[in-house]
């Protein structure tokens, strides 16, 4: 612990908009202006809802998606500019697993193609012989048997298929698993066994993980540190159980008081939002969170709020935790 | 007892007919749903829930499913030997559904407020302008901004939730008896589940609509539902009050599930999962359904498939280790959880 | 592999690849099934009709001209006196090699610069296909007429004048099937992976194109049958005393009036190929169609 393994500043991702007025370009800002360190053998949650940017900004860190500005910073190597050729030898570091286990499978491949494809691409295997038996020890890695090798994607089930990918992952043997929604397509009771694999994997292999999740619960269960998401950046970044004991952004507070609770008997105060999240085509000015925040003031309105550091780790971006506005207010 | 009950469903068989054998998606499910109340059927992907809903409907027409036993009573009629005719009129007015995906459920090229009138006018005799009337009156209910306005949009320009509140309208416009929601928030982000689910409780509160709740998130049917009934594999495993089922949960599925969802506040301790796949539905086991995946099976689950038994007052399981009353594990655990 | 044994312990059903699954949905159409073994029958007659067929090619019987069909002459002779069934069979190979050819030639180019265009896009996408918009504005069998008239005729220059103009058909269908492919999960999946340019178009990007590609190979293959004979009965394709089926058509014509058959077998002769191939390519769309499961 305490080692960096990865930097991101101000990463910026856009998109340009079809159909913007003449000579004036408009964009989609999906990410803007992100900052966080991650540790090695920690795992990173992100959390957010629908259109917040998070699965951007985790292929923009494996450079799927080319940040608009900003740095990647990967065990002290600055990747942000390289080119697919020079991404290549990178990618046996970074590995992603994706979200829906049915598309990112390539339906025409057997599941020994699938996971051989990234060993033979590194050329990571010695003869034939060793190859196949690296990918039956993947196989079994990740909870599956020799048997299933000759078959195609389409004869498993979801939860499977999320093994499968995870194998194909894990076949380069990387330092940083970036996991997007993996969990999400899946049944709750297979949702646990996939989580419960990576938890063993990451403790067997040394993994570090960023996880991005829109599902609360599934982010605290997994991750060391989290940071939540609105609309293109982060609201609040710090200790999962600082944020879940004592969530200071008012999203994050919504967020949390509208997950549902498996017992009836709770009684809770719920914090309704009103409204949905505005398009990041033009969000709010501000403070992007100001058009459905309860304790929104004036200045929300105008000003977008700075880093503020409420405890050891735990920042918030909110005016709530100005000192100055804080005076203002009592004076 | 039965009195109250605005829907009955008894024994309901709906196969699918495929080239190479029949799937029994739903095999002899009985439920009740009280009138004024929401029952939850609770199940993962291939339960056999949304099955059950379709067939209640009467919407499987063009599939290669049909029923092929039971009885489904609304107030005492069957809805199984009605002609189509009869249950078409029997859709949207007296029963009424609300689906998963609410953009594919709107026609993309109908402005918001046509669909609903165009709803109304099928199934009640009032002048169109009554009709639109109506329906603003219907969409302002579910709380969405600027009405007027948005009776003259097309689905497109709405969001998620806004559309699932549009679907809500056009399901409740005619002020049916029963509303059947199958998964009507799933697609929803947390925040606006949370709004929907609100939105339904004050509804339901407000015309008497009884629901039927399709979930597989045991987290919302502790919040909006009365009574669950927790299916596996085309049958009802464990059903009965849902204060009951969730500090008692006795059939070893449900206390998997129950296990298996990561609690906010647990800190990451191990979670339970189930073991094992659910079965092909063409190679369905002998015995219990869930004793392959079970951690207390034993070889007569694996022969002979249980009956209900009485857990609780209004609390029944599908499982011998509840014969003599007892929940399932009791003896090794705490009641399991 | 040693796992063999237990598969067939293990898996209750066989395992089920892409193309034996596609072999079952084509069984289930019979059009389609008949189609096929009538071209079959036509491949095999193609390869050894001439050792087969009771009269040669150019065998001249000045006693026997124009007659009508009989047990002798199953097709009846042309003015010649030639036996129109042994011409007609024979002439098979000729239509079925030009098909064979140009629609090949056209596929493979096609492909190739559908693959690029869809994948690199820029500038190369806009030249490739505004090449192919050219061709297109051309009514088919014009473009053949021009291309004949610019290298002349014979059957070479024909195949190559349809390969021409099959090849942007190919080319636009390719390129769709590359962009929507492009950003699929799984090319994105591969790319994270590490995988090369070069690698992602020929290992996950063609795969997921070739159902289209064979659909679109026998419906060209029909068409360009029918074009090579369109060209030959303009004098322009084979010349006599080639049997080949445009070109028999195009003798029998002046003799309509008085013998009808020397038209209208190897009219028949086209249509029925045309047809077979029509029908084998819709069959194979639907069998090919992931969507029409069962």
């Amino acid at each position: 612990m305490g080692e960096t393994l990865l930097k991101v500043e101000d990463m910026k991702i856009y998109y340009p908009v079809a159909g913007a007025g003449f000579g004036k370009k408009e964009y989609v800002k999906a990410v803007d202006g992100v900052s966080f360190e991650v540790q090695k053998g920690e795992v990173f949650g992100i959390v957010g809802e629908s259109g917040c940017g998070k699965s951007t900004l985790g292929r923009g860190i494996c450079k799927l998606e080319q940040p608009t500005s900003g740095k990647v910073i990967l065990d002290g190597e600055d990747i942000t500019g390289y080119s697919n050729k020079q991404m290549r030898p990178i990618r046996k570091k970074v590995q992603m697993v994706f979200q829906d286990p049915y598309a990112s499978l390539n339906p025409r491949m057997s599941v020994f193609d699938i996971i051989a494809e990234p060993l033979i691409v590194h050329k990571l295997y010695k003869d034939k012989a060793d190859l196949e038996k690296k990918v039956l020890d993947l196989l079994k890695r990740v909870g599956l048997d020799d048997y299933h090798a000759n078959r195609y994607p389409h004869e498993f089930s979801g939860g499977q298929r999320q093994r499968i990918g995870i194998a194909r992952a894990l076949a380069v043997e990387p330092q940083l698993i970036i996991a997007d929604e993996p969990v999400s397509a899946l049944d709750v009771s297979i949702q646990a066994q996939v989580l419960n694999l990576m938890n063993e994997l990451k403790k067997d292999l040394n993994l570090t993980y960023i996880f991005v999740a829109h599902d609360l619960s599934v982010v605290e269960y997994i991750s060391d540190r989290l940071g939540v998401m609105y609309l293109g950046n982060f609201v609040e970044v710090g200790d999962k159980s600082k944020i879940y004991k004592n969530p200071m952004h008012p999203y994050t507070q919504a967020l949390l008081s509208a997950v549902p609770v498996p017992d009836p008997t709770a009684k809770r105060e719920r914090i309704l939002l009103e409204g949905s999240i505005p398009s990041a085509h033009k969000p709010p000015t501000g403070c992007k969170f100001h058009t459905r925040c309860p304790k929104c003031m004036e200045c929300c309105k105008t000003q977008a709020p700075e880093r503020y550091e409420v405890d050891d780790g735990h920042y918030v971006y909110c005016h709530l935790y100005d000192d100055k506005i804080k005076k203002q207010k009592e004076g | 007892m039965a009195a109250d009950n605005v829907l009955e469903i008894k024994n309901l068989h709906t196969y699918f007919y495929m080239d190479d054998g029949v799937v029994k998606a739903v095999d002899g499910v009985d439920v009740e749903l009280r009138r004024g109340k929401t029952l939850g059927i609770v199940g993962e992907s291939g339960s056999g829930k949304s099955v059950t809903s379709l067939s209640v409907m009467g919407l499987l027409t063009g599939t290669k499913g049909k029923i092929a036993e039971g009885e489904i009573l609304l107030d005492g009629q069957d809805l199984v030997k009605l002609s189509e005719e009869e249950k078409r009129k029997i859709r949207g007015n007296r029963i009424s559904m609300i689906f998963q995906e609410p953009m594919t459920s709107l026609n993309p090229v109908m402005k918001i407020g046509a669909q609903i009138v165009e709803c109304v006018l099928q199934h009640e005799n009032i002048s169109k302008k009554e009709a639109y009337k109506k329906a603003e009156e219907m969409l302002r209910m579910t709380g969405v901004p600027r009405v007027e306005h948005m009776m003259k949009e097309y689905p497109f320009q709405l969001s998620g939730g806004q559309r699932q509140r549009v679907m809500i309208a056009m399901a409740l416009v005619c002020k049916p008896e029963i509303l059947i929601a199958d998964e009507p928030t799933t697609a929803l982000d947390v925040t606006i589940q949370a709004q929907i689910l609100d939105l339904m409780n004050q509804l339901k509160k407000e015309t008497g609509t009884s629901i039927l709740f399709i979930t597989h998130d045991l987290g919302v049917v502790a919040e909006i539902c009365d009574d669950v009934a927790v299916m596996y594999c085309g049958r009802v495993v464990e059903k009965g009050d849902v204060k009951s089922i969730f500090a008692k949960p006795s059939h070893p599925y449900t206390q998997g599930l129950l296990n298996s969802i990561p609690h906010l506040g647990d800190d990451g301790k191990e979670l339970q999962s189930i073991p094992g796949n659910v079965p092909n539905p063409k190679y369905m086991p002998e015995g219990c359904k869930f004793a392959a995946r079970c951690p207390y099976a034993s070889d007569r689950c694996r022969k002979e498939e249980p009956p209900f038994f009485s857990v609780d007052e209004n609390h029944i399981s599908r499982c011998w280790l509840c014969e003599d009353g007892k929940a399932a594990g009791a003896g090794k655990e705490e009641g399991g959880i | 592999m040693k796992n063999k044994k237990k598969v067939q312990m293990e898996g209750q059903e066989k395992i089920k690849t892409p193309v034996s699954e596609m072999i079952r949905k084509f069984k289930k159409q019979k059009t389609a099934v008949v189609a096929l073994c009538f071209i079959i029958f036509l491949i095999f007659l193609a390869f050894f009709g001439n050792r087969l067929v009771p009269y040669g090619i150019n065998e001249y019987d000045y006693n026997a001209i124009l007659q009508r069909p009989s047990l002798k002459h199953l097709f009846g002779t042309d003015e010649f006196g030639r036996d129109l069934f042994s011409r007609i069979i024979c002439g098979t190979r000729i239509s079925l090699a030009v098909g064979f050819g140009a629609v090949t030639v056209g596929a493979v180019c096609g492909t190739i610069l559908g693959l690029l265009a869809g994948y690199y896009g820029g500038i190369l996408d806009s030249i490739i296909m505004r090449i192919c918009d050219v061709l297109f504005a051309f009514p088919g069998i014009i473009l053949a007429i021009a291309i004949v008239a610019i290298l002349g005729s014979g059957m070479t220059n024909v195949v190559i004048a349809v390969a021409v103009f099959s090849t942007p058909t190919f080319a636009r269908l390719v390129r769709s099937k590359t962009l929507s492919l492009k950003n699929s999960v799984f090319v994105m999946a591969a790319r994270n992976i590490g995988v090369s340019d070069a690698r992602i178009l020929f290992r996950h990007i063609l795969p997921g194109a070739i159902p289209d590609i064979i659909v679109q190979y026998t419906m060209s293959f029909g068409s360009s049958i029918l074009t090579a004979s369109s060209l030959s009965f303009l004098g322009m394709g084979a010349q006599p005393p080639t049997p080949e089926w445009g070109l028999l058509l195009s003798n029998g014509r002046n003799y309509m009036a008085s013998a009808m058959y020397v038209t209208i077998f190897p009219g028949l002769a086209i249509f029925l190929t045309v047809l077979s191939f029509n029908l084998l390519g819709d069959g194979l769309r639907d069998a090919l169609d992931p969507k029409l499961s069962d």
